[in-house]
């Protein structure tokens, strides 16, 4: 599904030029689960942004499922997250002035769905993540671990095949995140290709692949049978 | 459009409701302005051609003067005359010309029964009627052609004279006597406002057949006579050949500036309309500059709400929104902010010149009118504005990095 060869990032930084990632060559197959680690700054952030088309490399190519996205102008990248990705955000990344069922329909509308059909499926993902009462809260007045389900199920709206997570449990205390950890683990038993950035080595043993970066570089690829006992 | 999501966007603006108010308030009274001054200007310029249409539109009025140099034989100094035949020979030798009148004038009693006033009573064609914009009340008509060649006893009163000898009475039909002579009154003009004349005001003249005039005043020399080019460009060069032919008829020399006294109305008419003019740009440019001010405060709003929405714009490309729909969706916003203001300047421009029209001060100021041709400019002037205060807060919008925004 997801193919990078030869993937840097450069950023300027003053005069100097900082490298965010380089030579990095990463292939995901279709509904694989995989967990991003590595210390701080390494990387995994500018890793996650590139492989969303939130941003382009300065080298290499990215092929997703079968296309060069990698040379494609901002209007194109934006087609393609909303029809083939869904983000799930440390610090949630909510509409603060619409409500829970807005913001869930918020990918719908971009994707030209009618607003009857889009408060339908909006109203059907609250449900699934346990939010059905909380339709018309705004995020001001969900907890945390509600945002992130909100935030899971707007991921969710426009049914696309790939999750990225970054650090979606950093904000919340363990029981919640085990909560949000649960159920991305059922994206993934559904078929979708979930890719989550963590620091905690509990979830990634819980998953069967796991990619550690450092320095911008992919410092180790193990592939272990998951641990879900 | 797929990204306008206006509840979210009235709910942003609802934070900044003082700056919104102001920002509304800005464009709504430029447009008040532009609107407002430009209807005035124009109701003023109504009444004031209306007042100057009462002496004649696009007329010449011209006077027999003194020759200043000799010529074919008569010395100068001469005092010139022409008759009614010289004045209706123009006709034939000025193709510029529309019409001319000949014109008697005298002051002379008039008396009906025991009442009796001195007036003006003058001698014309029945163009008169029609070139000093004398309309006939219901009931009566101007001179006629019958009148004039069977040198019928028969007058035209201006309207305050009619009142004066007849009341509330209907004056047509019946008889008044001028210097003895029974007249009978076949119509009244229809009173209207006059801001300039030569011989007095036409709501107290008494306009009769010139052949009757020449009989019962016994002239043989018009006082002076009217005259209207076909087009009003050409009046100057109507002025001029009718000069030449009148100076080959009686024998004067064509250069003689003293031989024809001419007052040209379409010069003051020009006048008029510099001056409109002027005060059009002076009036539009104050209310543009309103606008323009306001159009910056448009923009300086949209720019708070960009910046303030940064993060929000992060997350709508992030789930799909295209860096296009977001500028079209901040362009969009900027015009219904726009919008919602002209359409408040406009009501305001229409209210107050409705009222205006509606109250006594019409008198003075004329009806206010907002013209199709003002309403339309505005508009167009409008939608300059809100572009020109969306555009570059828009590219803005549509120009932040996902990754940035969403870190903001
Ligand atoms: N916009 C940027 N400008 C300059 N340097 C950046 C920018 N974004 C990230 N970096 C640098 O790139 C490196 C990787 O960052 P990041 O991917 O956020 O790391 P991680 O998510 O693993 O903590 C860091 O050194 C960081 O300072
Ligand atoms: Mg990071």
């Amino acid at each position: 599904m997801i193919e990078l060869r030869g993937i840097g990032r450069d950023y300027a930084s003053g005069d100097a030029t900082v490298h965010a990632l380089s030579d990095v060559d990463l292939e995901i197959e279709t509904g694989e689960m995989l967990t991003l680690l590595g210390p701080s700054g390494s990387g995994k952030s500018t890793l996650l942004h590139l492989l969303g088309c939130l941003d382009r490399p300065t080298h290499g190519s990215y092929h997703l499922l079968g296309r060069d996205v990698s040379r494609l102008d901002r209007n194109q990248l934006a087609a393609v997250r909303g029809e083939q990705i869904g983000f799930v955000f440390q610090r949630f990344h909510l509409m603060p002035r619409s409500t829970a069922l807005e913001n869930v329909a918020l990918p719908l509308r971009f994707a030209g769905v009618g607003a009857r059909e889009r408060r339908a499926r909006a109203a059907d993902l609250l449900r699934r993540v346990g939010l059905e009462d909380r339709r018309h809260h705004r995020p001001a007045e969900l907890s945390g671990g509600q945002q992130q389900r909100v935030a899971i199920a707007r991921a969710l709206a426009a049914d696309p095949p790939l999750i990225l997570a970054d650090e979606p449990t950093g904000n919340l205390d363990s029981q919640v995140g085990g909560e949000i950890v649960d159920l991305l683990l059922e994206l993934h038993s559904e078929g979708r290709t979930v890719v989550v950035i963590t620091h905690d080595e509990g979830l990634a043993a819980r998953t069967e692949r796991t990619v550690r970066l450092l320095d911008g570089r992919v410092f180790a690829d193990e592939r272990v049978a998951p641990d879900n006992g | 459009m797929r990204t306008l999501s206006l509840r979210d966007w009235l709910r942003s603006l609802r934070e900044q409701r003082v700056r919104t108010l102001t920002t509304l308030a800005g464009i709504g009274w430029g447009t008040f302005s532009v609107v407002a001054m430009m209807a005035f200007g124009e109701g003023l310029e109504g009444i004031m051609q209306e007042r100057a249409a009462g002496l004649g539109r696009g007329i010449v009025i011209a006077w027999p003067g003194t020759t200043t140099r000799s010529h074919a034989g008569f010395p100068e100094g001469r005092a010139l005359r022409f008759t009614r035949a010289d004045v209706l020979s123009l006709l034939d030798d000025v193709p510029q010309l529309e019409a001319v009148c000949p014109e008697y004038s005298a002051r002379a009693q008039v008396r009906r029964g025991e009442l009796v006033f001195r007036t003006q009573v003058n001698g014309v064609n029945p163009v008169y009627g029609v070139l000093r914009t004398q309309n006939v009340e219901l009931g009566g008509r101007f001179l006629n052609d019958a009148d004039l060649s069977g040198e019928r006893r028969v007058a035209f009163l201006g309207d305050k004279i009619k009142r004066q000898l007849f009341g509330a009475e209907d004056a047509v039909g019946r008889t008044l006597v001028v210097l003895d002579t029974p007249f009978t009154v076949v119509g009244v003009m229809e009173p209207k406002l006059q801001d300039s004349d030569y011989d007095g005001d036409d709501d107290s003249r008494i306009c009769i057949p010139a052949t009757t005039h020449e009989r019962v005043f016994g002239r043989r020399y018009v006082d002076d006579f009217l005259f209207r080019a076909r087009d009003t460009r050409e009046t100057a060069a109507a002025i001029e050949a009718v000069d030449a032919a009148l100076g080959r008829r009686v024998g004067y020399h064509p250069d003689d500036a003293g031989a024809l006294l001419v007052w040209d109305t379409t010069e003051d008419e020009q006048i008029r309309r510099y001056i409109f003019t002027a005060m059009d740009i002076l009036l539009g440019g104050a209310g543009l500059f309103t606008l323009l001010v306001g159009a910056v405060g448009v923009g300086n709003l949209m720019f708070l709400l960009v910046r303030q929405r940064t993060r929000e714009i992060g997350i709508q490309m992030a789930v799909g929104a295209r860096p296009r729909w977001i500028q079209q969706e901040v362009l969009m916003q900027t015009a219904l902010l726009v919008t919602i203001g002209g359409a408040a300047g406009f009501s305001g421009a229409f209210a107050v010149s409705a009222v205006v029209g509606a109250t006594p001060l019409a008198a003075t100021l004329g009806r206010p009118h907002v013209s199709p041709a003002v309403a339309l400019g505005t508009i167009g002037l409008l939608a300059a504005v809100g572009l020109l205060a969306g555009w570059f807060p828009a590219r803005r919008a549509a120009r932040m990095d996902p990754v940035e925004a969403l870190s903001s």
